[in-house]
């Protein structure tokens, strides 16, 4: 009869471990499954917040590139120095390798 | 107890038919809606744009790129202020002339149904807006007006180049496409491939790493390194436009070509226009008369049919003609000179210096009409040149056997037949290119990123001899320097050049005052660096081109010579 009861309390406290196995697993999974959802939401915020970084970056490089456009334009430079009071070359002397072109004045 | 339990289990069964009723009309009915609605919210799909190509000039100088500009669009539910007021402040800065008041009540009209039209949240107001105009929007601080970066097309040169760029435009599903030049011609390639993003997102839009991600990278527009020096572009530009002025010309055409490889240099041609603002202008105004119109090139035509003649073995420089001493009747026609003086037993040489177009017709019958024709389909007459820009025609040339005697004769002196500006310059290339024709080309190499492919020069054939071409250039030389020209020749420089005076055809006759003033030469003669044509349409001042197009070359070349350090013999 003892022998029984012991048994009978062996089995029980068996399952009760089994349970609480059972029972941790799952919390621990659940865990897991929120601690990931929350990693993964975060990152997802994460990822938003770098593509914005992404499209001001873009939206300044564009900016800069239509800037030197601008400054690489010939008509532009050519409006600047006739401003500056530059002129168009109007003739073009050549010459010959043995004559003077510039000489200082004694 | 009974009847209490058949009660309920009559409810649980209605209860369970209901639900299922319900359940088939969500699911099956209405199912398809439902899903799509449901992918609206958890889905965000967005196109990415592939940026189009920028179109550079031979030194790495913009001539066309991609810049910033912004879509103004109004967020309905977050507008503050009444619609009204809206649309008025907007409106002043969507006009191009604020102080026209029809105009601005008009958009005033336009943007208050956009803003104003029923169940809209999220209504796009402006397309295009220069990021200086979305500065001063930004001032006003309106609640629920947001902007959106897009692409525009700037021309850093504004209207110069037009007709050698074409534009940007819309097309039927409103993308943007080029049109014309090399934005038409070469549109598939500057437009790269448009890729998209699809993905879930949560409530708040941000997007869940974990759900479906779709997603195919755009392929970016290619970009184009032309021939074209921007240096030599502008200052043809400038010329050109001085030169109409002062000949009191309708129009004209400047092409200047790398006779060697083919490579365009430069291309202009007036009327012109802004291709920023191409809406501005009427549909005539994007025809590019360099590759589009025809016209009867007049005596500059003679150096291919005397080149076609000296390879053809039929005379000799030193051959001298015997039917020059006056006029020469050909079928019931009368064919004079350009002046009325004729030149007895005059040499091949003083045929082309005097322009003697019954020199000419003596040259012609010594070819004959097939020769002549085999000719002039070896010099690229008749067949386009292939130039990588859109729009290109060819007038065609008249069938060979069908070349009656008057044909023949007047194709001497470049009457009855039609070509193009771009065809005549690369016909002449060949002779200061020793007899070899070759293709012009804009477009020197496409890039992508670092990836890069040459567009090689090709030669397409040998049209005459190196002796035969030799032999046209001194004359060419002749022309340069004792013709009708020779006032405004640049003396030292080694300038193979043709005067070439057309007359226009009008309703199957020959216009007595307007002509068409042509000079086309190449420099320097023994080793040219271009060759160039300019033509001036109906000039006023004078219809000679010894007097119009041949000053107007000359001041282009004196450039052009010290662009390319070209020195004078003595």
């Amino acid at each position: 009869m003892i022998n029984q009861k012991k048994i009978k309390g062996k089995k029980t406290f068996l399952v009760f471990r089994k349970h609480i196995v059972f029972w941790l697993i799952l919390i621990a999974f659940i865990s897991l499954q929120v601690f990931i959802a929350i990693q993964v939401s975060t990152k997802g915020a994460g990822l938003a917040v770098l593509e914005n970084n992404k499209n001001e970056l873009l939206a300044e490089q564009q900016k800069l590139k239509g800037e030197l456009i601008g400054a690489n334009s010939i008509t532009v430079l050519a409006e600047k120095a006739q401003e500056f009071g530059y002129k168009k070359i109007d003739k073009t002397f050549y010459i010959k390798i043995d004559e003077n072109f510039a000489a200082l004045k004694k | 107890m009974l009847n209490r339990l058949r009660l309920v289990i009559v409810f649980f069964i209605l209860a369970y038919i209901t639900l299922t009723v319900r359940l088939f009309y969500w699911q099956v009915v209405k199912g398809k809606t439902l899903s799509i609605q449901a992918r609206g919210q958890y889905e965000a799909g967005e196109t990415i744009n592939a940026q189009r190509g920028d179109i550079f000039d031979t030194k790495g100088g913009w001539l066309a790129a991609s810049g910033e500009a912004y879509i103004v669009y109004a967020s309905i539910p977050d507008l503050e202020l009444p619609k009204k007021k809206i649309a008025e402040d907007l409106a002043l800065f969507f006009v191009e002339d604020s102080s026209n008041k029809g105009e601005l009540l008009a958009e005033i009209d336009r943007i208050y149904s956009l803003i104003n039209r029923e169940g809209a949240i999220w209504v796009p107001l402006k397309q295009k807006v220069d990021p200086s105009v979305k500065e001063k929007i930004e001032e006003l601080s309106l609640a629920g007006i947001g902007f959106d970066l897009q692409e525009k097309r700037v021309y850093p040169e504004s209207s110069s180049s037009a007709h050698l760029l074409g534009f940007v435009g819309k097309d039927e599903s409103g993308n943007d496409t080029g049109y014309f030049g090399l934005e038409g011609y070469w549109d598939l390639a500057l437009s790269g491939k448009p890729g998209f993003l699809n993905r879930e997102q949560d409530a708040q839009g941000l997007p869940i790493l974990l759900g479906l991600t779709n997603e195919v990278t755009a392929i970016e527009g290619a970009s184009l390194i032309t021939n074209i020096d921007k240096g030599i572009q502008l200052n043809i530009e400038d010329r050109l436009k001085e030169g109409i002025e002062k000949y009191g010309a309708k129009g004209g055409v400047v092409i200047v070509l790398q006779p060697k490889t083919g490579k365009l240099m430069a291309l202009s041609a007036y009327p012109s226009y802004d291709p920023s603002s191409y809406w501005k202008y009427s549909n005539e105004f994007f025809i590019n008369p360099a590759i589009s119109l025809s016209f009867e090139p007049g005596s500059v035509f003679k150096v291919l049919v005397m080149a076609s003649a000296l390879d053809a073995e039929v005379l000799k420089p030193d051959t001298e003609c015997d039917i020059c001493a006056g006029a020469v009747r050909i079928d019931k026609y009368t064919i004079e000179t350009w002046n009325q003086v004729y030149h007895p037993d005059a040499t091949m040489t003083e045929v082309i210096v005097n322009s003697d177009n019954v020199g000419m017709v003596y040259v012609s019958q010594k070819l004959g009409a097939d020769k002549l024709y085999d000719y002039l389909s070896a010099f690229g007459i008749g067949e386009k040149s292939g130039i990588d820009l859109q729009g290109e025609s060819s007038p065609k040339l008249r069938e060979k056997g069908t070349w009656s005697v008057v044909d023949l004769a007047t194709a001497g002196f470049g009457q009855g037949i039609a070509v193009t500006p771009i065809q005549l310059t690369r016909a002449v290339a060949a002779i200061a290119n020793h007899g070899k024709l070759v293709a012009p080309k804009v477009v020197g190499k496409i890039k992508v990123n670092e990836w890069e492919e040459d567009i090689k020069t090709e030669e397409v054939r040998r049209v005459i001899s190196e002796k035969a071409a030799s032999q046209i250039t001194q004359m060419m030389v002749e022309a340069a320097r004792n013709g009708e020209a020779k006032w405004t020749h640049l003396q030292g420089f080694k300038v193979a050049g043709k005067t070439g005076t057309a007359q226009i055809p009008i309703a199957g006759h020959y216009d007595a005052e307007k002509t068409i003033a042509s000079f086309i030469g190449f420099a320097p003669y023994d080793d040219p660096e271009f060759v160039m044509l300019v033509t001036l349409q109906e000039p006023q001042t004078s219809q000679w081109a010894s007097e119009t197009a041949a000053p107007l070359w000359y001041s282009i070349a004196r450039d052009l010579f010290v662009r390319f350090g070209i020195q004078p013999e003595k």
